[in-house]
């Protein structure tokens, strides 16, 4: 990728006897973002996950407000078994697409199941995002530096990043998950008495009871952040010592440019397309890491839900509840493979050598 | 040159051309094959007619070639020149099949009377690399790095040969010491990463030569090289064509390649050939103002060069080609008429010479055809012509 | 090379070293070992937790406990769960289980994403292409937990259902059939004329197949005719000739097909050993399978001995394993066929392949969780690297050189391509290694994964650091495996 706006056409300047410019401009001149934008959304796909992601979002968020239920109030099973009312297969009784009274069904112990899974999205949704964004920060920070610098920092920077990685998420989940409290630094906001409930029980204090305190779902995120951001480091890195070597950053230095800024202005906006997609994959990943991490009971704790935990704790109903299994599921599988599609549409859209032929 | 390949006979697996029975070479008599009807010198051996290949973009049909045709003789060189993006590699790559499968070609090739553009590739693969060999252009990545560049030689001999793999290195080796490349059996051994690019490049060129071709096309074969490899380059493909008796189609931007070797020269402009004559002819006498820019804007020793005269703009868009002739809006000749159709090759006063140009007997006249490029001040400066005479012309 | 080695070990050491005391301080902080037996209602509560603080040394600092610890590992002492067992004993037999599982899904995963990404590549934007592309991004955005009990449920619970009463629809036949010649057509291209004929016969002879094992209840007593073996001997001969060179040479051909064809009338000869083999037995079959190769085409090859050798071996080994599938499926018996609950039936007794098939039965699913997750990964890799490669300059030499196509795309696309895959191997190792570990618990194998979280949740440190230890070591091992691995396919590294 160059630094310089790229230019798609032959530019055609008046020759020495005038006339003809028009003649030249047959084909536009785009800017580099224009370029990726464009391609980007020339990926069908890509385009459509983003679609159905956005979708999958406002319904978890705004549809959970809206929705007559609350994932917390039980009411009388339907028919006994809570079985879902919606009618999947529209029109053919006769009857349209009717939503009924609990759509998803009913857990075994009547409460909605739409609304549980809306608010296992919303949770899910929330613990990926920040999982993502953190440790993509994180990890981008640090294979820059590693990657700029090389010689001893690298060297250093890259044994702490090796032996993170023999440590094995499932132990830090542990570890955090029922120390946090102890944890001096961490205590103020995720422990038994966190600062931010107002010494109150955490039921009682709804949002900020989700997001801080001992069933902190932030902490889950944090921590899945702490294992990612492993790997994009080592990305980030490969990219930065490619980079470095490029003739644009030998000439930024040429002429003194600081190093801060060389990186910022010259390393930076070309590696922005590997960050953005590995942070896009990473993502996806944390999404399908909580749902590990439910299963083996270290995810989301207390009365909260995600949607790995919906899944782990019905596994056991596919034969007699099937729908309690199914519907977070597929949530999860919607959600992941839109952020796949998108991530490699963004990679098809930022990689210049796609030749995007028509057929 | 002792050739194995007199030893084993021409065994060849493929396809009826090399079965005909004018083509089956005689023993080597003075190093070099004596085919069955002699005379051949003035049989075209590749014939190509209104050649014309399109790619789908998403921008719309891009013509790269709109109407190429020549032919070559054999032991002929012919010279292709023109800018980057004109067409030529495209071209060449047409006649072969090693187009990506979404370009549209129409027009006719052919080798010997036989057909080669549309044809499955079953029948191609008999001359690809037999009787037609391909010299691309960047020797670096030419050559796959995982296998050794005498396995990658003996590869090209015993695709049409049935040889044991020995009796091919033994070829391979041959080859490379023809072509140069010091300590040949030892360097046979050698991976490609291990050649520096001018020995790459002379590997490229024995890779191409080792079955004997008739022609062989040589796609920029110097761009990618120093000047001094580059002279060096040529020589040995200068020494090849002797030994191996083909005729060479030597496709370039430089003009100072063609001067060196070139018997006919065909210059090519936004995907057609504008001007066709003798080396000698195009380089006197151009009868095309690109032609002449194009000797204008290269250094010489002599002439009324100080400056160095470039030809302003750049080539069109090949996308939606404009009317008329496409090299308007950079030409100092252009009249209205330009502007209006494209004009075909047309005769000069010379023989065997013609050119794209209505303006040709005007260019004629011209004394100092690479002066034509310069400004008005230029000519001034260079007290060739009075101030008061500087207009728009 | 030798010191290149000893410098990455050197590397590694002080690594593990770290890792390892990170992780023993990471677990014994990570909750209470004792806190089980604090609320025990036990009277003699006090001496049970002073034992289980002796047995465990807690009275020591944990960095001296992890020295203890150390010093044991190099004698192999693993030391002591917190009920008192052995470690080291639990571990061997964890090892073996998880190294079972990991094994065959990894082996089928590469094996199948490879040809699926070359097939994919080289047929780009076709059917097959979109549809892989979109099945491996499918497998790849699962949890695997969600797959593993999908996979219970419809791989065995309704799969053993179907199998007490098997039928085959017309319908379903019919649709099988077309699909098989759709795949098969898109593999072997060309334009749609070309492509058409081939579909249609293929598709009538699955078709034909399937019906006519429908109509002989094949399914209830499966096994293979011997004329069923000596046709699939030649189809292999002439197969395992195409990968290696143009049908157009004869000797190799030749010899590819003799081989597979002694191959086949060895089996009949030699059948009494396959009663009850032993281990022994087979690995002699092996190699007398390949000496078959070896020497048909040493004998036939003349001047393409080599490529008629490598065709010969293929070929017999072809043979050979269609002769096991053969016994295999011949000692099954209809009853609950896949089982979705341990590695192995306990106590298991009947003839060796019965014993196979009941190892065979107890972990195709869990691998195969596995395996589809780790196909879509090696399938998208090769992929996208054989694109690259099949664009390069070096390709279109080849195929300027005039090489057929199958030789451009294999020999000089697909080995060039291969290099970036190795890659993949150890970036998938952690995976896999988590996702055996949650198919362990669905499918209730107890191996390294079980190992681990068991420890975990009770805070037992012995059995964690255990784990670590195994994975960490595997994953030095992995990494030189796969350093050397990519020095042998890009020689342009080797002088480093």
């Amino acid at each position: 990728m160059s630094n310089v706006p790229a230019v798609e056409s032959a530019v055609g300047t008046a020759g020495p006897h005038g006339g003809g410019a028009e003649r030249e401009f047959t084909v536009e001149a785009r800017s580099q973002w224009g370029l990726v934008r464009r391609r980007f959304f020339h990926h069908k796909l890509a385009l459509g996950s983003m679609i159905v992601l956005l979708l999958v979002i406002l319904l978890a968020f705004v549809g959970a407000a809206l929705w007559k239920y609350n994932y917390t109030e039980t009411s009388p099973r339907v028919d006994g078994r809570g079985a879902p009312t919606l009618d999947a297969i529209p029109f053919i009784d006769g009857d349209g697409l009717a939503v009924g009274e609990h759509p998803f069904g009913q857990d075994d112990i009547g409460r909605d199941y739409f609304a549980l899974t809306l608010r296992g999205t919303q949770q899910s949704l929330i613990i990926a995002t920040l999982a993502g964004l953190v440790g993509t920060f994180i990890g981008t920070a640090i294979g820059a530096i590693a990657g700029f610098y090389r010689g001893r920092v690298d060297n250093i920077l890259m044994r702490f990043v090796d032996i993170g990685l023999t440590i094995p998420l499932l132990l830090l989940a542990a570890v955090i998950g029922r120390r946090a409290g102890d944890i001096p630094g961490l205590s103020w906001l995720f422990g038994e008495n966190s600062l931010l409930l107002f010494g109150k029980d955490p039921d009682d204090v709804p949002v900020i009871g989700d997001y801080f305190g001992p069933n902190s779902i932030i902490l889950l995120g944090l921590v899945i952040a702490f294992v990612s951001w492993l790997t994009i480091a080592r990305v980030v890195r490969g990219e930065f010592l490619s980079l470095r070597e490029k003739e644009y950053v030998e000439a930024a230095r040429a002429l003194g440019t600081p190093n801060g800024r060389i990186i910022r202005k010259h390393i930076l906006p070309n590696a922005v397309g590997t960050i953005i997609v590995n942070a896009t994959l990473l993502i996806s990943a944390a999404i399908l890491i909580e749902t590990a991490l439910s299963y083996l009971g270290l995810g989301v704790r207390g009365d909260d839900w995600s949607l790995g935990k919906l899944v782990s704790s019905y596994q056991n109903a596919f034969t007699t509840r099937p729908w309690l299994f199914w519907w977070p599921g597929l949530f999860i599988l919607v959600i992941a493979l839109c952020i796949n599609f998108i991530g490699d549409g963004l990679r098809d859209a930022f990689d210049p050598r796609q030749t995007r032929e028509r057929r | 040159m002792r050739s194995i390949l007199a030893r084993q006979g021409n065994a060849d697996e493929y396809g009826q051309v090399t079965n005909r029975p004018e083509e089956v070479p005689l023993e080597r008599v003075d190093d070099a094959p004596v085919y069955a009807s002699a005379t051949t010198a003035d049989v075209p051996l590749l014939v190509v007619d209104d050649l014309r290949v399109r790619f789908p973009t998403d921008d719309g049909q891009l013509q790269a070639v709109r109407g190429v045709s020549w032919e070559v003789k054999e032991r002929e060189v012919l010279g292709i020149v023109g800018e980057s993006g004109c067409g030529k590699s495209v071209s060449a790559m047409a006649l072969l099949g090693l187009l990506p499968p979404t370009a549209r070609i129409s027009g006719s090739a052919k080798f010997r009377g036989q057909e080669l553009l549309g044809v499955p590739d079953r029948e191609i693969r008999s001359l690809r690399g037999r009787k037609i060999a391909m010299i691309f252009q960047d020797p670096m990545t030419s050559m796959n790095p995982v296998y050794t560049v005498g396995g990658q030689l003996a590869e090209a001999v015993r695709a049409h040969f049935e040889m044991s793999n020995k009796a091919a290195m033994l070829r391979a080796i041959e080859m490379l010491d023809l072509v140069g490349i010091p300590n040949a059996k030892a360097r046979a051994k050698s991976y490609p990463h291990e050649f520096s690019g001018g020995m790459r490049q002379r590997a490229m060129i024995a890779m191409a030569i080792i079955n004997n071709p008739d022609v062989i096309i040589a796609d920029e074969p110097t761009t990618a090289l120093d000047v001094t490899v580059q002279a060096q380059i040529l020589e040995t493909l200068q020494e090849v064509k002797e030994e191996v008796g083909a005729a060479i189609i030597l496709i370039t931007h430089d003009l100072g390649v063609i001067a060196g070797m070139a018997d006919r020269v065909k210059v090519m402009y936004a995907g057609r050939i504008v001007e066709s004559g003798t080396a000698e002819q195009i380089f006197d006498t151009p009868r095309m103002p690109y032609a002449a820019g194009l000797l204008g804007s290269i250094p010489s020793m002599e002439g009324a060069s100080d400056v160095l005269t470039p030809i302003l703009g750049t080539p069109p868009s090949l996308v939606n080609p404009p009317e008329g002739c496409p090299f308007v809006p950079r030409c100092p000749l252009a009249i209205d008429e330009c502007h209006h159709d494209e004009p075909d090759l047309l005769s000069t006063d010379q023989p065997e010479h013609e050119a794209a140009c209505i303006r040709w007997e005007h260019l004629a006249t011209v004394e100092d055809p690479r002066l034509l490029f310069r400004t008005g001040d230029e000519l001034v400066d260079a007290g060739i012509i009075d101030p008061e005479l500087v207009s728009e012309s | 090379m030798f010191f290149f080695i000893l410098r990455r070990f050197a590397v590694t050491v002080p690594i593990l070293a770290a890792s390892t005391f990170l992780v023993f301080g990471l677990v014994t902080i990570s909750g209470d070992p004792l806190a089980q037996y604090r609320t025990s209602q036990s009277p003699n509560r006090a001496q049970i937790i002073a034992q289980a603080r002796d047995r465990l040394d807690l009275d020591r600092a944990f960095p001296a406990r992890y020295w203890d610890w150390l010093k044991g590992v190099v004698r192999l002492d693993f030391g002591q769960n917190k009920g008192g067992q052995e470690v080291y004993p639990i571990l061997k037999d964890a090892l073996v289980t998880t190294f079972r599982l990991v094994m065959l899904a990894t082996v089928l995963s590469i094996i199948i994403g490879l040809v699926i990404g070359i097939i994919s590549a080289v047929r780009q934007y076709s059917a097959f292409d979109y549809g892989t592309t979109f099945a491996s991004f499918l497998f790849y955005s699962l949890p695997v937990f969600w797959l593993a009990v999908l996979l219970k449920q419809f791989g065995a619970i309704e799969l053993n259902d179907y199998l007490e009463q098997p039928t085959l629809s017309f319908t379903v036949a019919v649709a099988v059939g077309v699909m098989t010649g759709f795949v098969i057509s898109t593999v072997t291209g060309g334009p749609w004329r070309r492509r058409l004929p081939v579909l249609a016969v293929t598709a009538v002879i699955s078709t034909a197949l399937l019906l006519l094992a429908d109509s002989t209840d094949w399914i209830l007593n499966p096994g293979l005719s011997p004329v069923a073996v000596g046709v699939s001997a030649a189809i292999a001969g002439v197969l395992a000739t195409m990968a290696f060179a143009p049908l157009s040479k004869r000797t190799v051909l030749v010899s590819g097909v003799a081989s597979a064809m002694i191959g086949f009338v060895g089996s009949l000869v030699f059948h009494g050993w396959l009663d009850e083999p032993s281990w022994v037995d087979l690995f002699q079959l092996l190699a007398m399978s390949l000496l078959v190769g070896v020497i048909v085409g040493a004998a036939v090859g003349g001047i393409e001995r080599a490529t008629a050798i490598k065709a010969g071996t293929t070929a017999t080994v072809f043979v050979g394993l269609v002769v096991v599938a053969d016994e295999f499926i011949s000692a099954w018996k209809p009853g609950r066929t896949i089982a979705t609950v341990g590695p192995q039936t306990a106590n298991i007794k009947g003839t060796f392949w019965e014993r196979m098939i009941d190892y065979a039965s107890h972990q195709v699913l869990p691998s195969l969780a596995l395996a589809l997750i780790g196909l879509a990964t090696y399938a998208r890799f090769t992929r996208a690297s054989m694109l690259e490669t099949l664009n390069s300059d070096y390709v279109r030499t080849a195929k300027a050189k005039g090489l057929p196509a199958t030789q451009v795309v294999l020999r000089h696309g697909f080995r060039t391509a291969l290099i970036p895959v190795t890659t993949v191997i150890t970036l998938s190792f952690a995976t896999v290694i988590e996702g055996a570990t949650i198919t362990e618990r669905v499918f209730g194998w107890s191996g390294m994964g079980t190992l681990f979280v068991k420890g975990l949740s009770d805070v037992d440190p012995y059995p964690v650091m255990a784990f670590l230890v195994v994975v960490s070591v595997s994953i030095v091992f992995l990494n030189a495996l796969t350093d050397v691995l990519y020095a042998y396919l890009d020689p342009r590294i080797r002088n480093e």
